[in-house]
């Protein structure tokens, strides 16, 4: 059904501030904290800032920014000291329908490699799935162990003009960002103790050793004979600090492209003392860049012929490859169905209202509608590829129509969500900035929800883009105990 | 431990070991040369450094086949980018390995090679001729000294440990060879020289470029013999740069890797302690040094091609 | 008919090379009307071949050569039984029923799905190619989908002359057009990029013909290729531009596959050292015979 654009008027259309309930009052949640801030004085917080950077610094919490020079600059993570805090209440739907939702995702990539039976009953178009670019024909009939494909996930959630939380992106291939939000409580709770003392916020610190119990629980030799790896792209990645970041914590092994080889379908490392067996490759190596032998022969990444030894059950690839069909913008739209399709459930999370510029009726209210309206590319990532109407010139609106008519099958158009909002400490002042959420899920032997997760923040003044890569910065997220 | 990391923990610290046994050849000589009475033509002078380091068809290249001098050779033996054997890209390749294994050595231990190249890359970069003041190796010397002391003193001891002391103990084993022999030859070119009137600055300075001018006068009370100098350089086990001591620290590092199943370096390293072994400073003038270190030479390269196949490469042949 | 064949590839490289991994797309299909006896696959330097069936219903044989090497023989043996005698012993669909008939065909079995919506630089949209009478590549209404295809090949015969060299490498099918020459492997591109116009699954095939075909040309036996439409009421059936015959048990189909990519005999990757890259030299041997 068409969700009209008159329920995105009005009231509907002013953001969700997380902090203030009105001009003057905190909300209840965040009263104890805001009394305190109130106490220390703002300044005292500008020297807490300083600490901050320095811990991070000395840390070596960055990322790494790519721009025209061939040196990608590396940068601190940006982290302001302003917590995000989430009511037990508020977070036990969010918990459940984070579940759910890749419950469902994991039984459609299931469905969608072997039998195809959504398809043959009609739930979305063999089209989408035949046409999408990250639908991985070679990896057809391949049973995954325990049949999971979905280990480690990233469901990206914002929150619309009355406070409901709504899905606004799955990221289901190799999610970042768990490094940071574990960081980011470090440093929290270093730099502001007294900033915890007045509740009492769930942990987060344990998701390594959560992803590790989870990832020898796929080894074809059993849990006991688990040779766990972390394969990496190498230095020149952006999210390096979280593969060595997480290779650290969970005491395994870092390993490029060439250190592994791949002999009569086993897996190896090859190490001063002979090869070394591997059993689960916890891969951060792009699906096209995985196997020069199945994929890009150009790759020098990969590890020629793991495909087939994944084929052969001698190893477990996480995540599998193959997610991209159902996180690709062009499914999204129909995920509320497959959560039905699949569980019989009423989705719990709901998605952000979407269109498809392949349903007429869809196209010609977009095409109406420019300027309140968000198009995104069906294939980018990152921010870009993206139109954002309102702050939009006239001319990128009209290429965006004539791109959207010429290729109508690679954009989807959502109303602008105003995201909510949030205060940050920015320069020495208290200012409201748009945030949104990245929850880490695990799928392992049950499906477990780290409680938070990455709370970013668009830095710019009224800027919605809060991806790292372009300027975002993020918060400390606390889930707080009963 | 990885392939890979073994392979750049190795080539990090023979990079190292090179760049700085080259600062102290060439400081030794410039300094020695600011004093200098003798005739010795510049490129007598300045040719042997060349020799040593195996960079004369690499000279040649560079000049198009034109005559060794002074100015030349010490650019392109301190800064020259075309010179793999220089001290800026052997700088330069120690820092790359480094990297490589950046997770795998201490932060204190990184940013100590980091800052050296940084600072040192820096130096030669500038217009002047930097590399005609003794200060710029001075600089290399001291951040050699201080990475090998923050490692030594903050590295866990294991296999990491034992791939980096080796490196170290190979390439300075395999120069202070080099040194020896194209240094000895040049001053005394024939046997029947021996006995006669020796350049004391010329022994003084064969002995600095080793660090052991004082060492060997403490320990050596009849002067500067050719034959006492020989076994220092070679024989004497408490001298740190001596051939026996570098050899002895590659068993060491030998048995910190482990040598199980690695049949050809077991065999390579027994060869290099044989050839140490039962013989003398006298002996070994009086059969040819030159035989003898050219043998050993070649020893120490089959200990490398060794040390490659048996732990860096070993996958292309048998799964042990 | 029952035939032997083999199938032969020497490759020589100029540098030697290590961890090699290959896959070999060399056994003849299995299914209904032609059931494979015996095959036997061999590789040199020593790999033990496994196998797989791809998504198209290729057998794959693969291996993993990691030690340093300079050459590469992989041998392929195999005895075929074929039936398919008459191709046209189906039971018709009515020309009006035919697109409901391939439309059950997708919803039963979405895979199709592939051979119909596929596009690459060798089967690309019919309408973006340099056609100036695409109009008479439009199909007439009520005419049965087989005689659609005749026609087809009648303006393919006009348009394109045939080269009879094989190459497994294809080439972009607007060069095919433009030079107004091709061998065997582009007609077939061509024919497919005209039945998926049409609406109907088509997909490419490497195989063999009996050794008869290539004496009345006197030629020395090569592998052939052409495509297979699916038939309402018949499945797939093979259609041959080069010689405007529908396959029957003469045709020995091997590889399979959306274009003749899918179905490469040979795909490999390898290290080398850094003096220059490895080239190989590729020679292939085939023999066909038919058992009388």
């Amino acid at each position: 059904m068409l969700p009209s654009l008159g329920e995105t008027s009005g009231a509907d259309r002013m953001p969700y501030h997380e902090f203030y309930l009105d001009d003057f009052e905190p909300r209840d949640h965040y009263r104890p904290l805001w009394e305190h801030i109130r106490k220390t004085g703002q300044s005292a917080l500008g020297s807490k800032v300083h600490e901050a950077h320095l811990a991070l610094r000395s840390e070596g919490v960055t990322f790494t920014v790519y721009s025209e020079e061939q040196e990608g600059i590396e940068r601190v993570w940006p982290f302001d000291l302003i917590p995000r805090i989430i009511p037990a209440n508020e977070w036990v739907p969010i918990e459940a329908g984070l579940k759910q939702r890749v419950r469902a995702l994991n039984l459609f990539l299931k469905d969608i490699y072997h039998q195809q039976q959504c398809i043959k009953d009609g739930v979305l178009p063999a089209e989408l799935v035949f046409k999408g670019k990250h639908f991985l024909r070679e990896i057809m009939d391949i049973d995954p162990p325990q049949g999971i494909y979905t280990h480690i996930s990233g469901i990206d959630l914002v929150r619309d003009g009355p406070g409901r939380y709504l899905v606004l992106e799955d990221n289901l291939r190799t999610p970042s960002g768990v490094s940071y939000m574990i960081e980011n409580r470090i440093v929290e709770r270093h730099i502001l103790p007294e900033f915890f003392a007045r509740y009492r916020v769930r942990r987060v610190e344990h998701y390594p050793a959560l992803l590790l119990e989870a990832l020898r629980h796929l080894s074809p030799r059993g849990k006991d004979h688990a040779e766990v790896v972390l394969l990496t792209p190498g230095i020149y990645n952006s999210a390096y600090f979280e593969h060595t970041f997480l290779a650290k914590e969970m005491g395994i092994e870092l390993v490029e492209g060439r250190d592994l080889v791949v002999k009569n379908d086993v897996v190896y490392m090859k190490t001063t003392h002979g090869l070394r067996r591997v059993d689960v490759l916890y891969r951060r190596v792009d699906d096209a860049f995985l196997d020069p032998l199945t994929f890009r022969p150009d790759s020098a990444l990969g590890v020629a012929g793991i495909i087939n030894a994944w084929r052969a059950g001698s190893v477990a690839l996480v995540n599998a490859p193959g997610n991209g069909i159902a996180d690709d913008k062009a499914i999204y739209p129909f995920v509320p169905d497959i959560i039905r399709y699949y569980l019989s459930e009423r989705p719990i999370l709901e998605n952000v209202p979407t269109y498809l510029m392949t349903r007429p009726d869809e196209q010609a209210l977009v095409l109406d509608n420019m300027e309140r309206m968000v198009v995104k590319e069906v294939s980018e990532s990152g921010g870009y590829g993206m139109l954002m109407g309102p702050s939009s010139t006239p001319a990128l609106r009209a290429e965006f129509v004539t791109r959207i008519k010429a290729n109508p099958r690679n954009y989807i158009a959502q109303p602008v969500v105003p995201l909510s909002r949030h205060v940050c400490y920015l320069d020495g002042e208290l200012e409201s900035r748009h945030i949104d959420l990245r929850p880490f899920v695990i799928y392992g032997e049950d499906i477990q929800v780290v409680p938070g997760g990455l709370t970013r923040v668009a830095l710019t003044k009224g800027s919605l883009v809060v991806n790292s890569s372009q300027g975002g910065g993020s918060k400390d997220t606390w889930v707080l105990a009963e | 431990m990885l392939s890979r990391i073994a392979d750049s923990l190795y080539w990090m610290s023979r990079y190292l070991e090179r760049a700085g046994n080259t600062a102290r050849l060439v400081e030794i000589n410039l300094i020695h040369l600011l004093e200098a009475e003798d005739a010795l033509p510049e490129a007598a002078q300045w040719r042997p450094l060349l020799s040593i380091s195996g960079s004369e068809e690499a000279y040649k290249k560079r000049y198009d086949g034109g005559e060794v001098t002074a100015r030349r050779t010490i650019q392109f033996m301190t800064r020259e980018r075309q010179n793999a054997n220089s001290i800026r890209s052997s700088l330069r390749l120690a820092r790359e390995n480094a990297r490589v294994v950046r997770d795998r050595i201490s932060n204190e231990m990184w940013e100590a090679i980091n800052d050296m190249w940084l600072r040192i890359d820096r130096l030669l970069e500038g217009s002047a001729p930097a590399e005609r003041s003794p200060a710029i190796y001075a600089e290399v010397l001291n951040g050699v000294a201080r990475f090998h002391g923050i490692s030594v003193s903050t590295m866990m001891r294991g296999e990491a440990y034992g791939f980096y002391l080796l490196g170290t103990c190979v390439e300075r084993a395999d120069m202070t060879a080099r040194i020896l022999d194209v240094k000895y030859h040049l001053l005394l070119p024939d046997l029947s020289m021996v006995g006669s009137p020796l350049d004391y600055y010329q022994w003084a300075a064969l002995l600095k470029s080793l660090s052991g001018f004082e060492a060997y006068r403490r320990h050596y009370h009849a002067g500067l013999r050719p034959v006492d100098i020989a076994e220092f350089v070679i024989f004497e086990g408490n001298f740190p740069r001596s051939v026996r001591f570098s050899v002895e620290h590659m068993r060491h590092a030998l048995q910190e890797i482990g040598t199980d199943g690695a049949e050809r370096t077991g065999a390579a390293m027994v060869a290099l302690e044989a050839h140490l072994h039962e013989t003398s400073a006298d002996t070994v003038l009086s059969v040819g040094l030159h035989e003898y270190l050219e043998a050993f030479l070649t020893k120490v390269a089959a200990f490398n091609g060794a040390v490659s196949r048996e732990y860096f490469e070993h996958y292309l042949g048998e799964e042990r | 008919m029952r035939y032997e064949t083999v199938h032969e590839l020497r490759l020589a490289y100029s540098v030697p090379v290590w961890e090699h991994h290959l896959e070999v797309r060399l056994t003849p299909q299995h299914n209904a009307h032609q059931h494979v006896l015996a095959v036997e696959v061999e590789i040199e330097p020593a790999g033990e071949p496994r196998s797989y069936h791809d998504c198209f219903g290729n057998r794959v044989h693969y291996a993993s050569l990691i030690a340093p090497h300079d050459t590469l023989a992989v041998r392929v043996r195999a005895q075929v039984e074929t039936s398919l005698d008459n191709p046209f012993a189906y039971a018709t669909v009515a020309p009006q029923s035919e697109r409901e008939w391939v439309a059950q065909s997708l919803r039963a079995q979405p895979r199709l799905w592939d051979y119909v919506l596929h596009r690459s630089p060798a089967t690309p949209d019919l309408t973006a190619l340099p056609i100036a009478d695409l109009a008479r590549l439009a199909r007439e209404p009520g005419q049965p989908v087989l005689d659609s295809v005749m026609a087809a090949l009648e303006w393919m015969g006009e348009a394109i002359a045939y080269e009879p060299e094989f190459t497994h490498t294809p080439a972009k099918l607007e060069d095919t057009l433009a030079r107004r020459s091709g061998g065997c492997q582009d007609l077939a591109h061509l024919l497919i990029t005209i039945a998926r116009a049409w609406g109907f699954p088509a997909r490419y095939v490497m195989g063999y013909q009996d050794p008869a075909y290539a004496e009345e040309d006197e030629v020395e036996q090569q592998p052939h290729a052409w495509a297979e439409i699916m038939v309402p009421g018949a499945g797939w059936r093979g259609i041959d531009p080069t010689t405007r015959l529908v396959a029957n048990q003469t045709y020995i189909a091997v590889g399979i596959g959306r274009d003749a990519a899918d179905a490469a005999p040979l795909k490999a990757v390898f290290k080398s050292g850094e003096e220059g890259e490895a080239a190989a030299q590729a020679d292939v041997v085939l023999a066909v015979t038919r058992d009388q």
